[in-house]
Parts: structure tokens; sequence; C-alpha cells
């Protein structure tokens, strides 16, 4: 059973990354503006985690900063699509390439370091063992243990699927997207409605990204998200906008994640295990695709004349 | 405003307003590039400050390094060979409504299969040899292309996403091949065995890197530009680009111009990979892509899909790089500062029409609008 | 006859002088006009008058450039439309403002929704609204979602609305252009009743008979001005389209012309098709077309005429049924083989479907000659100089006012987009001209002249299909008239021998003497 506590500890592991940027992407999918740069915003994330655990040695202290840049950062993205009428898909694309290039920038100019930043000093989110659940056999060992933000992340899918019918705020954002001239003519703020979604969607990928670096391994290396907002925007896509579905398909995708750490290198490369959980993505798309009577949510592309 | 006396205009008139129409939106555009380069300039000169070294002597500097002399001009057009092939690549899949933004993948692949080809089969005659890899990494590419592009017109499957991921998939894919089966023994793992001298393109400039795969860009280029903009076909691409409903309307078939526009962005994306191959490198690595893919996505977009605009940007940023590099040898701001650069000047040029609204309360009808902005309410 | 008041009473609102420029566009030009309390008054002009931008500063989307607005004495100077509804002014609009996925509630509800801290207070909201549903005399079930309700209750909805947060000077944006005969019967008895229960109402239309039957008063704009402000039992018809138009030769009747029928041309039968999203399907239709007859496809947009024109060019496929042109079927034919028998088709959406908005005219107007190239023929020149000199050629001949044939198709006036559309599609020689929605949104100089296109059409021997909702174009064009109804096809007159009433009964699916075939 020592596999399989692995395999699913791990799983829930590696969920919480995709599954913090889902719930970020989600409220931008709901306001028609998919911020399909997740991945820069998760690397910039991991980095400045990073570089503020060195400089304070407190995981706190860099849990609570980078998510600080995250909201200021995602008010200006937001101001920049809003306001300035950036089409949001060449801005996330933008921002993708800004996240792989500004990060190496930084890890040279800053650190003079090629490749990984680590060290001692590099502080790491604690785990928890939380008192009654670890006792509950099998199950127990799977599901304590995690860090903060993995539990914070959890609590948080709960709150939303709440929040969808219990605040104002969600039908704004809803209304924003889907009939922004209506929630107009009501008096709702719509640019305030969707600044708001790309800060959220920020601040979130940002908890994501600290999760990555300081709550996973402990330091910083290159391009360490390898794709995890695209499989999170999958997610979202998927999930059609609907909280508990994005939850177990951020799930599906982490324990495809974790299939590569178990599956040791004999039985197949490990490339093709690390292959796994964009397999179950395209895998996934194609279903969706196929199962999805007209109005899918297509990713806001741009016409290439009004750009 | 009022159409009653609606009446042709006179031949003569008509031909002003035409060219003062074309000469209006001439002086636009060559203002709105003016705007992004000024803006880019200042920000480099504002990133090299930051790091403590004088902004513009670094940037002199720079400038010497990529365009200098003729070793540097050289040198700055060898880099810029897979990018221009894979940039026109991606314009063209816009132009149709297809984002292909799987040019990475498609890259590597095209690499994988000049690589196995100039390293497996022959030595042979150098044209026929280079032919073969060529054609081999245009096949590959474009089969990849062309399924996810089938997968769009007939399944309706994303093909952002689709092509996203199938990014990640192929390159773990080669990089499986160029660590096992196809590994080089006498190299570290993740590099494939040397191509022989037959598969490589002459070098016209020693020491610069330059090689004669210069022709061939300069005649692919020319040949995606007319097939784009001016040819029938191309017509066809851009209407179902445009809009599908209209072409569908009128009689193109849809489907068959997603595909096919898929399938030739995907083969350039795969000539792109395999110049990687016979223009510089010699084999494949794991890292020979290095992110070309992505530069040629951006490129595509700053360059609106349109294929002389694209290969314009291609030589700015181009040009950007180099210099960059000159400026990491002179000071430590790193190379990637290029990189920076073109992320923001892509998000500066589509503001453009936004900064200058907000400031100047003018042009309110260049904003674009969004679904669902019924008579511009919102 | 100009205005005379028989009484004097303060206006509710009152507008006078008022300008507003966009860049070099005057939109209004010093409009002066007043809404007495009770009063419903109707706003008509032709499109590109000015009406939207005037009824979008009283509304409080657009600030004025100069000018004043009083309400109830009182000058306001709306920046919002939240300022306009606190004043009591609401808007129902002609491309209705309710969120389809959200409920009834939640859409009358949408920023006022009750609840302290941002929660959502369900339970009094769902009170408030059935509150006002008894208080107005509307019956609605509050949980029902909007996308599922039909057009008329959309509209209820909307006028529901504005009236939930107080509203008392209602403007309407042309309500009753997708509503059947008998809907817009019912729309104007509740538009008499608010009156009468102290609200004043603004009435944008372009449909003079309908004006004439619920306006008190008529105001005409023309050019960004008003012209005049008629009292409605002082005045008639021509006189008002006199002062639209500025001129006096408007033929709003019949448009007589010869009739030569031939053979049969088009012949559809028992259609059917799968239903879509926003329409109904198709089922067991079958119709017949002559050269040189104009049939005319009436009914409510919603009840299949979308489904059949896209059936009929080829863009869906067919379930069961056949279409033939001149003898030959054509239910497995492709679009591009469709137009090679002779079918041409003027799509209902020209922004969409019948130009490249973004992109250039001569783009837009060469698609049928490039058609059938292929093979080597691709790659060459789309536009060479013969082509050229084509596009230059139709541009005059059809009146189109363009800068010349590259600039954007979406710089075109409305009319002039059609017109280019129109041209198109009569330069290919068709047998068959299916035309959906052809004058919607089109001004009055433009619409003779497509209809002088089409009639010239048929004495070429065109056989026509025209589907329109508007049954006054149907009555002043066609020879024939089919009513669609969920789908199917419910009555079958000749044009002339049949009524506005008794087309409207078969477009409300209600059966009146003759069925379908």
């Amino acid at each position: 059973m020592e596999w399989f506590e692995a395999f699913f500890g791990s799983g829930i592991r590696f969920t919480t990354p995709i599954l913090l940027a889902a719930l970020g992407g989600l409220f931008t999918a709901w306001t028609r503006d998919l911020n399909v740069g997740l991945e820069g915003a998760m690397i910039f994330g991991a980095f400045f985690g990073v570089m503020i655990g060195l400089n304070s040695e407190s995981w706190v202290m860099a849990v609570v900063l980078t998510t600080f840049l995250g909201v200021m950062s995602g008010l200006i993205f937001g101001y920049i699509v809003a306001e300035l009428k950036v089409n949001v898909f060449v801005a996330g694309i933008a921002l993708n390439v800004l996240g792989a290039g500004g990060t190496v920038y930084l890890l040279r100019s800053l650190f003079g370091v090629k490749g990984t930043l680590s060290g001692e000093s590099v502080p790491s989110i604690p785990r928890v063992d939380l008192p009654v659940i670890s006792e509950i056999p099998f199950f127990g060992p799977i599901l304590s243990g995690h860090t903060v933000l993995t539990y914070f992340s959890w609590v948080l899918v709960a709150f939303l699927i709440w929040a969808v019918h219990g605040t104002k705020l969600v039908r704004h954002l809803k209304a924003s997207g889907e009939h922004p001239a209506a929630l107009a003519t009501a008096g709702g703020k719509v640019n305030g409605m969707r600044i708001f979604a790309q800060a959220w969607c920020f601040a979130l990928c940002a908890l994501a990204g600290v999760q990555l670096s300081l709550g996973q391994l402990s330091l910083f290396t290159e391009g360490m998200t390898s794709g995890i907002g695209f499989v999170a925007l999958a997610a979202v896509i998927f999930s059609r906008g609907r909280v508990p579905l994005l939850a177990i398909m951020c799930f599906g995708f982490g324990l495809s994640s974790a299939a590569s750490v178990v599956i040791s290198d004999d039985i197949i490369p490990p490339q093709f295990a690390q292959m796994t959980p964009y397999v179950v993505a395209m895998i996934g798309l194609i279903i969706f695709a196929r199962t999805s009577k007209g109005s899918a949510m297509r990713i806001a592309t741009p016409v290439m004349d009004k750009l | 405003m009022s159409q009653n006396s609606a009446k042709p205009l006179e031949s003569n008139e008509k031909i002003d307003t035409q060219w003062s129409h074309r000469w209006r939106s001439v002086r636009t555009k060559s203002g709105a590039l003016s705007f992004t380069l000024i803006f880019g300039l200042l920000l480099t000169l504002a990133l090299i400050q930051a790091q403590g070294f004088k902004p513009i002597p670094t940037v002199w500097e720079g400038i010497q390094y990529s365009l200098g002399d003729p070793t540097s001009i050289a040198r700055t057009l060898a880099w810029g060979l897979p990018l221009c092939v894979a940039a026109i690549g991606v314009a063209l899949a816009f132009r149709s409504g297809m984002f292909n933004i799987g040019a990475e993948g498609q890259i590597y692949a095209g690499a994988m299969a000049a690589a196995i080809v100039g390293a497996y089969i022959g030595p042979m005659f150098t044209g026929l040899h280079l032919a073969l890899c060529i054609i081999a990494a245009a096949l590959i590419g474009g089969l990849i292309a062309g399924v996810l592009g089938w997968m769009r017109a007939v399944w309706g499957v994303d093909e952002v996403l689709s092509t996203l991921l199938s990014n990640y998939i192929i390159v773990l894919f080669c990089a499986y091949l160029a660590t096992s089966p196809l590994r080089d023994p006498d190299r570290q793992s993740g590099t494939t065995k040397a191509v022989f001298d037959s598969a490589m393109f002459a070098e016209i400039m020693p020491k610069t890197g330059l090689r004669s795969a210069i022709f061939l860009v300069v005649v692919l280029c020319l040949a995606v530009w007319w097939l784009s903009e001016k040819s029938t076909l191309g017509y066809r691409w851009r209407m179902t680009g445009e809009s599908a409903s209209f072409a569908a309307s009128v009689g193109i078939n849809v489907k068959r111009a997603q595909i096919q526009s898929m399938v030739f962005s995907g083969a350039l994306a795969g000539i792109a990979g395999a110049l990687l191959v016979t223009a510089s490198q010699g084999r494949y690595w794991t890292a020979i892509g290095s992110g070309v893919g992505w530069d040629a996505v951006l490129i595509a977009l700053i360059g609106r899909a349109r294929i002389l605009p694209t290969i314009g940007w291609v030589l700015v940023y181009t040009i950007m790089r180099s210099g960059a590099r000159g400026v990491e040898q002179v000071s430590e701001v790193p190379a990637e500062l290029s990189l920076i650069l073109i992320a923001c000047i892509i998000i500066i040029a589509a503001a453009r029409a936004g900064v200058l609204y907000k400031v100047t309360g003018i042009g309110r009808r260049l904003m674009p609008k969004r679904e669902g902005d019924v008579n511009g309410m919102v | 006859m100009s205005q005379s008041p028989t009484r004097l009473v303060t206006p509710v609102l009152e507008v006078t002088g008022v300008t507003k420029r966009f860049g070099s566009v005057v939109a209004n030009s010093n409009i002066s006009f007043d809404l007495k309390p009770g009063e419903i008054h109707a706003l008509v002009g032709e499109n590109g008058a000015g009406k939207t931008t005037l009824m979008r500063i009283l509304y409080g989307m657009c600030v004025r450039d100069s000018g004043s607005v009083l309400i109830r004495g009182s000058e306001v100077n709306f920046r919002r439309p939240s300022e306009a509804i606190d004043q009591g002014v609401g808007m129902v609009h002609q491309h209705f403002m309710l969120v389809p996925s959200f409920t009834v509630m939640e859409n009358l509800t949408l920023g006022i929704e009750p609840g302290k801290f941002g929660l959502f207070d369900k339970r009094a909201a769902a009170e408030s609204v059935l509150e006002s549903m008894e208080r107005l005399g509307i019956e609605m079930d509050p949980q029902g979602i909007v996308g599922e309700l039909s057009v008329a209750s959309q509209q209820k909805l909307e006028i529901m609305k504005i009236l939930h947060r107080g509203a008392s000077i209602l403007i309407m944006d042309e309500p009753t252009a997708v509503l059947t005969p008998q809907e817009t019967m019912e729309l104007f008895g509740l538009l008499r009743r608010l009156a009468q229960d102290g609200s004043s109402i603004i009435f944008i239309s372009h449909k003079l008979r309908e004006v004439f039957e619920i306006a008190d008063r008529i105001t005409v704009l023309r050019n960004g001005s008003t012209v005049e402000t008629f009292l409605t039992e002082g005045t008639d018809p021509a006189e008002v389209v006199a002062a639209m138009t500025g001129r006096d030769d408007v033929n709003l009747g019949r448009m007589e012309r010869e009739s030569n029928l031939g053979d049969v041309v088009l012949s559809v039968n028992y259609l059917s098709c799968v239903k879509p999203a926003h329409d109904s399907g198709l089922h067991q239709v079958s119709f017949e077309v002559r050269a040189g007859e104009i049939v005319g496809i009436a009914g409510v947009e919603g009840n299949g005429q979308s489904v059949l024109a896209e059936a009929l060019i080829g863009t869906i496929p067919l379930a069961a049924g056949d279409i033939a042109i001149q003898g030959i079927p054509l239910a497995k034919a492709s679009v591009s083989e469709r137009r090679n028998q002779g079918l041409a088709y003027v799509p209902e959406d020209r922004q969409l479907e019948g130009l490249p908005i973004n992109g250039a005219v001569w783009e837009g107007l060469v698609a049928g000659r490039l058609r059938n190239w292929s093979a080597w023929r691709s790659l060459a020149n789309a536009f060479p100089k013969s082509s050229k000199s084509w596009v230059q050629d139709l541009i005059s001949r059809y009146s189109i006012r363009t800068p010349g044939y590259n600039v954007a198709c979406s710089s075109l006036s409305g009319g002039n987009q059609q017109k280019l559309v129109v041209a198109r599609e009569l330069e290919a020689q068709p047998t068959c001209l299916v035309l959906a929605q052809p004058t919607r949104g089109v001004d009055l100089g433009a619409i003779e002249f497509i209809y002088q296109q089409i009639i010239e059409a048929t004495n070429n021997g065109c056989a026509v299909v025209l589907i329109s909702a508007d049954l006054d174009e149907i009555m002043r064009l066609t020879d024939r008239v089919l009513v669609m109804y969920g789908g199917q096809i419910v009555a079958d007159e000749v044009t002339t021998s049949t009524t506005r009433e008794q087309l409207g009964m078969h477009m409300m699916g209600s059966v009146v003497g003759t069925g379908a075939a």
C-alpha cells in the first residue's frame, strides 16, 4: 500500500498549484477575459516567493508579499485589458513570454545565477499534521501532512461553491462577461469586475507559484512551471465555469502528474510518464469538444485586424 | 450623412479619396511604429541604467555588435533565419483564423526529423541530402499541425489549447529519442549523432554562422507572401480567418481551408527546425528550439499576421536579440533583455489606441469592441 | 400640420437645442422636443437620423455637448444610466439587456440586489420581485431561465425591470421589431394602461402604421435635426414620410410590376432539419417558386426562417427531404455546387455572413468570381487587373458610396454594405435568389434601390424567395406569401388576396382558413 499512499499523496501535492491557478483563471473565465498567461503569472510567483523568502527568511513574508505583488500586477494587467482595450489573449501570451524571460533575467542580474536558485536559507512552507484526520486508517496519511496552501485551496473551493449563489459579486462577475451591456445599464461596474477578476487571478497564480517553489522544492528553477498553467487553463475550460467540476478535474490532472513520480524508469522511460498530464488534458479536450453543443467556451482569440 | 441622393462618386473624386485614405493609413501605421520603437528604446535605457551601467554607451555597443560591420550583420542574420521561417508559418495560420501556438513543438519535430535524415541516411550529394532533410521536416511538421487542424475543423477541438499541449508532448518525446534510442554515445545524454557534412548548408561567411540557407529563406518568404496576400488560395484562407460564416456562405470550403493552412504552417515550422540543425547546430540536442516557437508566435501577433510586417518585425527582433548579446558582453545585463523588450512592445503596440484615447479623448472609433458590447455601451 | 397644444401642461421631459458631435460627425444638431405626462410620443426617422444618439443622451450612456434637458422642470445631465434611472427615466432596448443564463429574478434585481456586505439575500429579492409583478399585473415564474423565455416575454421582463426601479418615463427602442401583430396589440394595450396610470412613453419606431396607432404625437428627425412635431390626429403617413426623407415621391404601397411567371425553378420537398440552439428545426417544409415569381416567407423570428435560409444555401445539412433547382437535386450538394446551379443568397446578418467586415470592399465583391478556381489557378493572383475594372464598374452601377475598393467594408454605411452584398449576388445572374431580412437597418433610399434590383432580377426570369419578419415588406413586394410557425409552413396565400391580420393569425399559430401545403 505504500505505492497507493505515495501516488495519492503526491497526487494531492501536485494538485495544489494546478487548483490554485485554475481557481484564479476561473474568475477570468466568468468575465470572458480568459487569461492564458497563467503560466507566466505562476513562474513570477515562484521566483518572487524564493527571492523574498531568501531575503526575509520567513515563508509567511514570502507568501504574503508575493500575493500582494500578484494583486498589484493583476490590477495593472486588468487595467491594460479593460481600460486600454488590449486583447486579453495577446496580453496573456506576452505575459507568458515575459515570465519566462523575465525570471531568467532577474535570476542572472539579481543573483548572478544560471539555472537554479537554491540554498539553505530558502525557507519552505511547513507541512501540517492534521490532529484528528491523520489518525484515520488508510486515508489519514494521505490527507494529512500537506502544506498550509493545500488546505487553503480546499477551503477556497468550499467557499466558492457557496459564493456562486450567495454573493452579489459572483453575479456581477458573470454578468460582466455574459452580457456586459445589461450590467452597465443596471448600474453595475463592468470594467471594475474585469479588473477585479484579473487581480484575483494573479493573486492565486502567485500563490500557486509559491506553492511550487517554496512548498514543494524550496528552490527556483528556470521554467519550473513546465506547462502547469496550461493544464490549469484546460481544467477551467472543461469545467465550463463550475467550481465542483473544476476541483475534480484539477485533482485528475494532479493524479496524472503524480504518475510520473510513482512509475519507475524500468517500466516506461521517464519522458512518457511526464507526458501523462498533457496527454490526459488533450484527451479531455477532445471529449469536451465532441460532447459540447454549440456554445463551448472558445478562447477569446483576437480578430487580427483589430489588434 | 444622407444616403438619399445616392450617386456614385465621380471617377476623379474616387481616386483622390482612395489615395488620401491610403496616405492616412500609412501615416497612422508609421506613427504607431515609431511610438512603439521609441518606447522600446526608453525601456532598454531604463533597464540598463537600473543595473548600474551607462545606458547610451551600452546600447551603442549592442548596436555595434549586431550591425557594426559585415561580420556582425551576417551573424545577426544567421540567427534570424529559423525564426523568420517559423514566424511566417505561424502568421499564415493566424491569417486563416487558426491559432497555431504549437510552433515550438513542430520546430522540435522538424529538427529531429532533419537530424535523423541527416545522420542516418547518406552521405550523398549535398543538394539532394539537404532537400531530403527539409522535406522530411516539412512533412512531419505539416502532419502534426494538419492533425491538430483536422481536429479543430471536424471535431471542434479548440486549436489554441490542443497546439499548446502538443508542444509539451512533442518536446518530451523528442527528449526521449535523444536520450535513448537515438542518442550519440560519444556525447552527453540528449544529443543525437552529428549529421553528415553533406546535410549541412554551406557557409557563406566564415565564423558568422551565415549559411546558404539564407537563399532558401528568401525564396520561402516570397512564396509565402504571394500565397497569403495575393493568391486565390490565400484569399480563401483569409476569408476563412476573417469570418468563417461569410466564407461558408460564398462557397469556400471552410474545413479544407482550415486544414490546408495548418498543414502549411506546420510545414514551415518544421523547416525552421530543420534549419536549426542543418544551418546551425549540426545535430539535435534537447534545448535546440530554445523558445524560437514562442518568439514566432509573438512576432506573428505583433505583425498582425500580415507577412511583410511579420518579416519586418523578425528583422527588428533579431537585431534586438543580437544587440542584447552585445550588451551582455560589455555589461552584466542578461541577454534576456530582448525577451522582456519584445513582450512589452507587443503590449504597448496593442495598447496604443487605448492610451491615445485616454490621453487625448479622440479616436474612440479606433477602440476595439467586446462581444456583447451592443452599441458600444461599455 | 404642426403642433397646436390644446391645453398648457408642464412637460415631464423637455429637450431644447441638444447637440452632440462624434469627431467630425454631427449626430444630433439642435434637437428640441417635449414629452407631456401620460403621453405616448413617437420619435421617427431613418437609420442614421440621430434617434439612437438622442436616446443614449436621455438615458445617460452619452453626454451631450450643448443644449438642455429638463425633467419635471429641473435641469439634468446624466453621466451614467444609474443617474437616469434615479430620476425615473428607463429604457427598453431593442436588443434586450437580459443575461440569458440568469433567472427572471436575478435579472430583475441585477444591480440592486438586496443584502448586506456583499451577500445576496435571495429571499428578499424573490419577495420584492413577486410584489412588483403583482403591482404591474404581469405574471412570470421568477425562477424561470430568461434564455428560455419567448421573445415577447423577455420584452415584458425588460419593461418590468425598469418599472421595478420606479421609472415613470419609458423610452422604447423599436419594440415591435420582434413581435407578431397580435403580440404588438398586447404590448400596445400594456403601454396604454401604463400611460393612463401616469407613465410617459417615448416610442421609437420606423413602422409608421404602428406609430399612427399608438402615438399621441410624432416627432420626425432627419440628418440629426428635428424636422417637425406632428399631432397624430392632424397628419397622415405621407406627410410624415415626406418629413423623414425630405422627398415627396416615396412610394409606400405595393410595388407594381409585370408578372410573367415561367416554369418552376426552385422546388423544396418535405425538408426537415435538426433544431439548432436558437431557432426552431424544420419539419416537412414544401413549396415551389417559379421563374419571375417573388415568394415571401413571413413569420416571427425563431420559427425556423434562419434555418430554412441556411438549409437552402447549404451551410447546414438536411435531415430529410430534397431541394431541387430546375430539376437538379441538390440536397447533398455543397454551397459551391448549389451556387454553380444558379443559387444566390443574401444572408440576414450582413456583417457576419454577407461580407468580410474587416476585409476590403473588393474582397467582399470578388468571392463569386473566384469560387471555381481550383488547383493551379488557386495560386494565381486573386485580384488581377481585369477584376479591378469589374469591381470599379460594379461599384458605380450599384451606386455604392465608398472611397475606393481597398477600404474596409466596416467603413460603409449599413445601406451601402447591403448594396454590396446584393451587387455580388446579382452579378452572378442567378436563377434563384434567396434573401433573408434584406432591408433590416437599411435607409429608405437603399431599400428602394434594392427592391428595384430584385424586380429587375425577376424580369430576367429569376425566382426569388424573400424571408422577412417585416409584414409591410412582404405585402409590398411578393406575389405569394408562406407563413412559418414552429418550423412548418402553416399558410400559403396569394399576397393580394390576404390581409395583415390573417397573416398575423397564422404567425401566431392559430389556423385560419387554408392551411399549409
